[in-house]
This record gives structure tokens, sequence and C-alpha cells, in this order.
């Protein structure tokens, strides 16, 4: 189960501070899908990123399974990052001179998975998404719904309990979007 | 928003082939091999300064080789001369000096018991008499070097390029140098101050660096009715089977003198270059800094362009010591590719100064290979990677994924 309580993120442009989220509430049970909504700059971006451990709440507390996230150093929420939470980003974020099996093969190898399992399990993925046939394309190959799936195998390779996406097919044409969000309710 | 765990994603039991051999090397490795072509400039650079310090360091290596090659090569085990004399000058004054009573001094060492063999040595410049046709150009002055015994009792004392060494009152051996200088060869005939000498021999004796290929050694019996010198000789070179037990008898029998082993040779001409040894240094320091804050440049706007990468990395959970390692590889690709080329460039490079120095001096080529040299520059070339990837290093380290990917 993932928890915000009460959570505040001020930031500062110069003198003057911004708030991005006052008060913010929230509570995911395990299996749950959720979409946030809102209009642009009205800190969607800062909850995932708080959600995520990008980002500390300057006031309030995150939960994940009953553990408070701020008391942990930087290394524990790296670590988490990596274990707990698979990320999707709008713009898709690969690894220009990585294929595309390694970028999904990539949290596996932080996770220090040998080559063999790696690649046994990047195939998969990629063969999941609709992308078997192009496991050693570059990104810049790939067409940008492509390359979402890719970054959603990548997001999913090291089988985290928590999948957050950032707007996941602001970037797509409608055909792509339509797949990308298919592809997220399969996963769930 | 939670993904179901494993059963998620089902179907993974496709295939299983191998992976490629990219596939199975570190991120680190795999990163910095396919961002090469971006490198290339950066390892040209290093490469060339590399080359310039490996070529120094031999040119510093060689002019002291030059000095001590005879101390080393030659059997001779002490040096004697006149109290205070110097045998390698440091100062335009400095000078193995000279021994008067000179003849009664050898003859005094030779029957030291622990004495094998002694030989003695004068310097003098003798004015070449030209002859047939060239007999109405100006006369020139040659340097002679008198020899007074047999220098092949010596091991190795004596270094024949052509020929054969000198047995008689009217025969000279030519060092090399003079004898490409003036157009002489086994056979022709040199006249110094009105005597003919033959020319049986192209070499030198091995008694004090390069000078001797621009020398003429002739009998010091020869030498003295040439130059009216008188009972003086400069050097004695003695053979001892202990040469401090030999040094220390020859200081307590003969009056003003001092003794000078190959040690103590050979500090001396590493004392002598040690002036060229600080100005190549500085020079070898100016390049690699440059080559250091050119890499350190280089890097760090490759890091500032791959920012988003970073972030992305640290956003998923990659550890620090994966990010260092992406700089680190990429910093020590740079400077080890820079030291292969800098060997080559290096290498070349000093080929051509020695092949100047041996016209120069018309002395055998200095160059060796020496894996030391090697080792060398391939030390510099890590600590260079790894000293110009601090700064960079730290900036990938500092980047702030919220931040950035925010941006992004």
């Amino acid at each position: 189960m993932l928890e915000l309580r009460d959570v505040t993120r001020v930031y500062r442009l110069g003198e003057v501070p911004v708030v991005a989220l006052r008060g913010a509430n929230l509570r995911v049970e395990p299996g749950e899908f959720v979409a946030v909504v809102g209009p642009s700059g009205s800190g969607k971006s800062t909850l995932l990123q708080i959600l995520g451990c990008l980002d500390r709440p300057t006031s309030g507390e995150v939960i994940l399974d009953g553990q408070p996230l701020e008391r942990l150093s930087d290394a524990e929420r790296t670590r988490l990052r990596l274990t707990q939470i698979g990320f999707v980003f709008q713009r898709f974020h690969l690894i220009s001179t990585l294929t595309a099996a390694e970028n999904v093969a990539m949290p596996m190898e932080a996770l220090g998975v040998g080559p063999d399992e790696r690649w046994r399990r990047a195939r998969a993925l990629l063969e999941q998404v609709g992308m078997g046939e192009r496991l050693h394309f570059a990104p810049a190959r790939l067409s940008g719904g492509q390359r979402q799936r890719v970054a959603i195998a990548r997001a999913v390779a090291n089988q985290p309990p928590v999948l957050l996406a950032d707007e996941p097919t602001g970037a797509l044409h409608s055909d792509d979007k339509a797949q990308v969000i298919g592809l997220f309710r399969r996963l769930n | 928003m939670q993904a179901q765990e494993r059963s998620a994603l089902p179907g993974l039991t496709t295939s299983v082939d191998a992976p490629p051999w990219a596939f199975r090397q570190p991120l680190v490795v795999r990163s910095a091999l396919r961002r090469w072509r971006g490198m290339f400039g950066m390892v040209l650079g290093v490469g060339g300064a590399l080359g310039l310090v490996m070529m120094l360091l031999f040119i510093a290596q060689g002019s002291t080789w030059i000095y001590v090659q005879d101390y080393v090569e030659s059997g001779t085990d002490l040096y004697v001369v006149r109290h205070g004399g110097i045998l390698i000058g440091q100062l335009p004054g400095d000078s193995p000096g000279t021994l008067r009573d000179a003849r009664h001094r050898l003859a005094q060492v030779r029957a030291m018991p622990e004495v094998a063999a002694a030989v003695g040595l004068l310097s003098w410049q003798l004015e070449r008499t030209r002859e047939g046709p060239r007999r109405g150009q100006p006369s020139e002055m040659v340097a002679a070097v008198g020899i007074d015994g047999d220098p092949e009792r010596i091991p190795n004392l004596v270094a024949m390029r052509a020929g054969r060494w000198l047995r008689r009152a009217d025969e000279v051996v030519l060092g090399r140098k003079l004898a490409r200088d003036k157009g002489l060869e086994v056979g022709s005939t040199l006249t110094l101050e009105g005597r003919r000498f033959t020319v049986v021999g192209i070499g030198r004796l091995r008694s004090g660096g390069f000078g001797g290929d621009g020398s003429v050694s002739l009998d010091y019996r020869a030498l003295r009715d040439l130059a009216d010198s008188g009972d003086v000789l400069n050097t004695l070179l003695v053979d001892a089977p202990d040469p401090a037990a030999a040094a220390a008898r020859i200081v307590a029998d003969l009056d003003s003198v001092d003794t000078w082993d190959r040690q103590r040779l050979i500090a001396a001409a590493q004392q002598a270059n040690s002036s060229g040894f600080v100005f190549m240094g500085l020079i070898s320091v100016v390049a690699l800094f440059i080559a250091g804050v050119f890499v350190s440049s280089m890097l760090g706007r490759s890091v500032a362009e791959r920012r988003l990468e970073f972030a992305t990395l640290r956003a998923i959970g990659t550890p620090n010591r994966t990010i260092l390692g992406l700089v680190l590889a990429e910093a020590f690709l740079i400077t080890g590719l820079g030291g292969l080329v800098g060997a080559a460039i290096g290498t070349l490079l000093s080929l051509w100064t020695d092949s100047l120095y041996a016209d120069l001096l018309g002395i055998d080529s200095l160059y060796r290979f020496d894996p030391a040299l090697f080792a060398a520059v391939f030390a510099i070339a890590l600590a260079l990677g790894a000293l110009a990837s601090l700064l960079p290093v730290r900036t990938a380290l500092r980047v702030e994924p919220a931040e950035v990917l925010r941006e992004g």
C-alpha cells in the first residue's frame, strides 16, 4: 500500500515560494489503477516524483507498505527506486547509446542479475510489449510509440510492485496512445 | 498504480538464445565503447601530449646515456686525475687538470699489485697540414688524444669501427665523426704539425663520451714530440680487480691526485644533466597540464550533454558507483587510447630525434626499447585520466533527477 499524508511541496524561485502541492492525501491499495488528472502546473508531476522517491516533501509523510520514506538515506531511496518502483516518463528517456534490449536490461544489471538471465527476461518483456523483433534497435530507430513500449518494459524489468507513469501518452499519436493505455491495462 | 507481480507478465518462457557479446559487457564498458567517435579528438590530443612527454623522457635519458655510456661499457675501473680535477664538467672552467711527472706516476700505478693495467691519456690540439691540391688552403686544428700504453689490455676500452688499433708511432686512429667530416678512411694519410701519419683504424677509446668520435688517437710519445707538451698527462685509466683498494693505494702513494670510480662518474653525468631534466620536466608538466585541462573540459561537456541520461539512470535506481564508472570509463578509455597513440607518436619522435643526435654527434643510435618508458607513459596517462575526471564525476553525481526530468 502506498500512502501520502498531508504532503506539501514548496519550491523557491529565487526569493519567491511556489507551492506545487498543498496538503495532498492519497491512498493506493495493491492492484489499484489510479489516474491523476488536472491542468498543467497543478502538481501532478511533483506528486509522482514524491511518490517515486525522486523528491522529498516540504512537509507531510510518504508511506510505502507501512514504511515512512522520508527517513531513508539517499542510497536507500535509490535502492527502493530500483526494486519497488517503476517509472515511465512522458518523453521515454531511453539511453540513446543502448539497444532496446539493453535499455530494458539496465535496471536488472543494476540489481546484479547475470547477463543470461537479463537477456532472457529482456527478450520476454519486449515480446510482451510487441517489440520482440526490435531487440537490437537503437532508440533513434524506433517510433514514439515503440520507444514508450520499450520504456514500459524497462519500468517493469525488476517486477516492481509500484508503477508510476507521468503523462505516458503525452508525446504519442492517437493510435500509439491507445496501444500504450492497453498495455498498462494488460500489465495491471 | 501497481503492477501485478510476476503474474502480470505471463509468457516469460520464450526461446533463450545466447545474448550478444556487447550485451554481456558491463554498462560502463558498453557505454564507453559506443561513444568512441566523440572521443576521437580527445584521444589524439592526449596522444600528442603524451608523445611529446615520451620524446622528452627519451631525450633526457639519451643525453645522460651519451655521458655515462662509456663508463658503463668500458672495463676501466678508476680514472686518476690531478687533485681537484673534474672529469665531467658542469662549469666552463671545469677540467681534469694536468698530472706532472706523468710517466713516472703512470709507472708507479702499473707497478701496484692492485692494478691489472693502466693507460695514460693526454688531450691536445694539433694543426693539420694540408696536402695535395689543398696544400694552399688554411690549416685547421684537430683534437688529438695521446695514449700511453696498450688500451687493449683494459677490457672493452677500445671501440673500433674499422681497421685496427694503432701499434706504431706513425699510425693514428680516427674518430668516426672526424673521419666522416674530413673524408678520411683506413689507409688515408693525415699530416699533423708537418708529420705524416697513416690512418689504420676508425674508432675511439671509451674514455669520456661522444667527444672521442671527433678526435684522433695517436701514440703519446708522438704527441709529445709534436706538441712539446712536456711530461704531462690528463688522466690515467686503471683496470683494477678491487677498485676500492686500488684507489686507496693510488691516493696514498701518488701526491695530489683524485680517483673517480664508475658510480661517481655516472652520478656526475646525471648531475650535469639535471638542469636539462628540470627544463624538460617543466615542458612535460605544461604539456600534461594542457592535456588534463583539455580532457577535463571535454568530459565536462560530455557530462553536461548527458545530464538527462544520468538523471534517468538515477531515477530508475542506478547506484552512484555505476554513474561514477560511466564517467571514469570514458576518461580512462580516452587516456588509455591516448597512451597508445602517445607511445606510437613518442617512439616516432624519439627515433627522429635520435637520428638527429647521431648525425650531429657522429655517434651510434641512442634509442633503446625501454619498457619502463612505456610503463611510465601509461602510468602518466591513467593518472591524467583520474585527475581530469574529478570535476566531471562530481558534476555527474550531483545531477538531481527530479529537477532535470522536470525540465526535460
